[in-house]
Parts: structure tokens; C-alpha cells; sequence
């Protein structure tokens, strides 16, 4: 083994869990994206999670959850993941203590019904349609996406709470 | 010299058989036990939450004060409690400013009643008592953190690797830093990967485990079926075998796998991980370890005697947060809790 083999395996890494696409672009504002779990004519938080860039050590739970605090407050979260091992995202969901509605979908179903390749994003849908549409790694996508959802609430408080997550 | 017949030799080849057929007859010995045969519960303890608490990933540590200190590695935030679950006081929050941490590790308290807070980036912080005013930061040039662990006041382990081979020994794994001088005081515990696969594992799993007993270190590695004993200088003292029957020991001739995360996480969860140590006051261990499914570790506990002589080991365990140096009181996350704030304590049962 030469010496440069953990660098080239660490540049492997780094690469391959990039998920490098550079092509790769959310869902527009006015696309469809209706999931169960988002209310039909309500404001709800969308995360797209393809398998391939499902990252437990990025912080979007951690953000997520935070704007799950107080509850009465918060949107409706509904995770569409995207890939193999959906009971992986279940566990996470759990572990992570984000109350969401899991919708576990394979990449053809995803692009059946949306129209493209599935990219980690996470969205602001209302009615069914993105309004907003924001990705990990954005410049200032925390404070945005904190934004995002603080506008959301307070024009939803009223709205349910959202549903405890799915056991797969 | 005694000469057996032909007779006599046929006759023990068949006793042979016969006793190798009776065996794969039986039926296999289960290897693990109920963990409710080896421990007796006590008393839930339900660590108290808020709109600003919430314990999502916890490393606990008894405060010699009373109560626990809560290191949580997702909200990056120390949290003291009392011996009833009440919160008394937390600082930090994820960030990269004084008083932030971006993958705190675990607290500690110092003799002096100041609190230790070590992030897993390779920063420490020292807080007064109370957790009100931040009193130093440091940087800790190993790497990234997998352990730490505070063997006295002066002297903090940490698990970890070195980035750069000036530093010192990438393969090392252990390293004492030296609080008072603020400077590493020694690294130890080398392990050679032999194959790429090896490496990789031990570069993206290489959990770490230590624990202490008058003047000697016990350590363990995720990949390592040994428990290693060190002195405070990091001098070898000796090794126990790991005589953990349902650890599923890591092959470094196994294939590298794909390096893609679903590849990656599936590979990782073809073998098994150790990934803490205790040492109790009878000189035996309590050994945990875990078998992934994707990112959700299914845990296993060991209980080895001394010598390393396997006592029992269950499966399916919930999680060991903690164990009180002065009682042997261990402390888990309640089975069944769905969620990690809700602890019972247990004793071994003699």
C-alpha cells in the first residue's frame, strides 16, 4: 500500500459522498409536488433526500428540528427519500427526534411523478406547488431556510401539528 | 509405548463420529443472553427537555458533584443535570464562535469545579462551574475526534488520527494531552491497516473506547477484538482478548466496497464495531458494541471478566450512556424509550 493511498481514498470518499451533480437542480417554483402529508391547500416543508446524498452528519436535521420548537407552531415536515433502505431514513427520522411524514420512494417513482431526478433540497410547498425551493450547501441556506419556515408559521400556526413519523 | 489394535482405532474413529454427529445434531448454543437475566432494574430517570432542550445524540458523564453531564453531539450543547433528571443549567450551541461547537464530543468536570466541553474538531473549552462564563478555548491538533476521555486533571485522552505525518504517527490512535501545558504529551496505540479495505474502516469507523482503574488505561478499538492496557504515559501494559462470542469480527481481506453512501453504510454493517469500555470495580469489563442496520446501531453488550473470560453477552441492548465509577450503577436509555432522555438505572447481578 503506497503512501498516498489514504489521500487517494479520502479524495475517493469525499467525491462519491458528494454526490457531485453538477447539473442537478431542484424542482422550479410552480412545480408540482404533492406528497401525502402536506396539507392539499396548506403550507408544508418538503426534504428531498436521494439515498445516494443521505448524509447523517449534515446538520439539516438539526435545523430541521429546530423549527419543530415549539410544535404548535411548526409546518407539516414530509421527508420524500428517495433510493434503497427506506428504514434507514425511518431510524434517522427517529434518532433525530424530527416529527415528519416519511414517503419512501424509488428514483423512477420520483421521476415518474415529478418529472426529474430526485436532488437533496429542501422545499416550501403550498397547495402542492414549490414556492421555494432551497439546497444544502446554498450560500446562507441555515439562516434562509430558518427564514423560510419562520415566514411559513406565522402564517400557519393554526395548522394541525405535524404527524409522528412512519415505522417501516 | 501403547500400541492400539486396528480394532481399537476403528472404535475411536467411530466414537468420533458418532460424537461429531450428536454436536451438529444439538442445537447451536445460543451465544446471546437476555440482558434482563444479568441486570437488575432500578429507577427511571427522565432527563427534563424544553422548547431549547432537546437530546437527540447524548455521551453522558457522572458529574462528581451529582447528576450527569449531557454532551450532545446534534445540538452541540452541554447540559447539567441532577441525580432526578432536573435540568440545572446548558451552554453551547452549534457554531463556530466562543461559546459554539460544530461536533461537541463530551463534557467533563475538572477539579478545580470548571467544565470541560471537548469538540470533536479538535477544540476544547473550559468553563467556570456553572457553565456561565467561557474561561479558555484551546485546539487540540489531532484530528478529528472519535473519544475523549479525562483520566485526571491534567491529563485529557483523546481518540483520534493525525492528519499530518510531522505531527506524529498517523496510525497512532490514542493521545494524551497535557491540560496544564496545553500541548500533546504522547500518542500510542498504533494499528497498521494491512489492506485498503483496512484502512478505510478504521479511517471512516475507528470508533475508540477507554476507561480507567488506579493508574492504568484499558482501550479499545472498533476493528479490534482486544482490550489494550496502557500506563499514563502510554506505555503497553498488556492485552485481553475480547472473548465476545457474537461480534462479527472485521476481515481486512474483505473487498473495499462502493464508494457510494448506500454501499458504504451496507458494508459497514457486515461487520462489527466496538465502541465503548467500562471498567468496573471488580476489575471485570463491560464491553459495548454495535452491529449497524444503514445508520442505526443495533447494540451489543459483553461482560469479560478480568482474564477476558466472557461472563455474558446480550444483544439488542439498549443503549449504555453511562456507568457511576463510585457505584457500578449503569445506566441506560429505558428500554422500549423512544427517545434517549428517558434513562433506568441497573445493577449486575451478582
Amino acid at each position: 500500500m503506497g503512501i498516498g493511498t489514504p489521500a487517494r481514498l479520502s479524495a475517493a470518499l469525499l467525491l462519491a459522498l458528494a454526490g457531485c451533480r453538477p447539473d442537478a437542480r431542484p424542482l422550479a417554483r410552480g412545480s408540482a409536488l404533492a406528497l401525502r402529508g402536506a396539507a392539499a391547500d396548506g403550507g408544508a416543508l418538503v426534504w428531498v433526500v436521494p439515498a445516494s446524498e443521505f448524509r447523517v452528519c449534515a446538520p439539516v436535521a438539526s435545523t430541521l428540528r429546530t423549527m419543530q420548537h415549539p410544535a404548535a407552531a411548526a409546518l407539516p415536515l414530509v421527508v420524500a427519500y428517495v433510493g434503497p433502505h427506506p428504514e434507514w431514513m425511518a431510524a434517522y427520522l427517529r434518532t433525530q427526534r424530527l416529527r415528519a411524514t416519511l414517503v419512501p420512494l424509488t428514483e423512477r417513482e420520483y421521476a415518474g411523478r415529478f418529472g426529474a431526478a430526485a436532488v437533496h433540497a429542501v422545499y416550501r410547498v403550498r397547495g402542492g406547488r414549490v414556492e421555494t425551493a432551497l439546497q444544502p450547501g446554498d450560500t446562507e441556506w441555515e439562516t434562509r431556510l430558518r427564514a423560510l419556515a419562520a415566514r411559513g408559521a406565522a402564517g400557519t400556526a393554526a395548522e394541525t401539528p405535524p404527524r409522528a413519523p412512519i415505522h417501516l | 509405548m501403547i500400541r492400539l489394535s486396528p480394532a481399537c482405532v476403528l472404535i475411536v474413529a467411530l466414537a468420533a463420529c458418532r460424537g461429531e454427529r450428536a454436536d451438529a445434531a444439538a442445537a447451536p448454543r445460543e451465544v446471546f443472553t437476555p440482558l434482563d437475566a444479568h441486570v437488575a432494574w432500578g429507577r427511571t430517570l427522565t432527563l427534563e427537555e424544553n422548547d431549547d432542550v432537546v437530546n437527540v445524540l447524548v455521551r453522558a458523564t457522572p458529574d462528581p458533584r451529582g447528576g450527569f453531564l449531557v454532551a450532545d453531539e446534534q445540538e452541540n450543547q452541554v447540559r447539567r443535570y441532577d441525580a432526578n433528571g432536573r435540568l440545572l443549567f446548558t451552554f453551547g450551541r452549534r457554531g463556530q464562535g466562543p461559546r459554539e461547537f460544530v461536533s461537541l464530543n463530551r463534557a467533563f468536570r475538572l477539579a478545580s469545579g470548571d467544565l470541560l466541553a471537548v469538540d470533536a474538531a479538535s477544540h476544547a473549552a473550559v468553563f467556570d462551574s456553572a457553565g456561565a462564563e467561557l474561561e479558555r478555548t484551546f485546539r487540540v491538533s489531532v484530528g478529528q475526534l472519535k473519544m475523549a476521555y479525562l483520566l485526571n486533571d491534567s491529563l485529557l485522552l483523546l481518540g483520534a488520527q493525525i492528519q499530518d505525518p510531522r505531527q506524529g504517527d498517523p496510525d497512532a490512535h490514542l493521545h494524551l494531552w497535557d491540560l496544564r501545558a496545553n500541548r500533546l504529551a504522547g500518542s500510542f496505540f498504533t494499528v497498521r491497516p494491512t489492506t485498503d479495505a483496512h484502512r478505510f474502516a478504521a479511517n471512516t469507523a475507528g470508533l475508540m473506547g477507554a476507561a480507567r482503574r488506579g493508574d492504568t488505561v484499558a482501550a479499545v478499538f472498533a476493528l479490534s477484538d482486544t482490550i489494550r492496557l496502557f500506563d499514563f504515559a502510554g506505555r503497553p501494559l498488556g492485552t485481553i482478548p475480547l472473548r465476545a462470542q457474537g461480534l462479527r469480527r472485521f476481515d481486512p481481506a474483505m473487498r473495499m466496497p462502493r464508494m457510494d453512501l448506500v454501499s458504504v453504510r451496507e458494508w459497514i454493517g457486515s461487520f462489527s464495531l466496538i465502541s465503548d469500555l467500562w471498567w468496573l470495580r471488580d476489575g471485570s469489563f463491560l464491553v459495548q458494541y454495535q452491529d449497524r442496520e444503514g445508520p442505526e446501531p443495533k447494540w451489543r453488550l459483553v461482560h469479560l471478566a478480568r482474564d477476558g473470560r466472557r461472563l455474558f453477552e446480550s444483544k439488542d441492548t439498549p443503549l449504555l450512556v453511562a456507568v457511576d465509577p463510585a457505584t457500578d450503577t449503569l445506566w441506560f436509555v429505558r428500554p422500549g424509550s423512544p427517545t434517549p432522555n428517558v434513562w433506568a438505572s441497573a445493577r449486575l447481578r451478582g
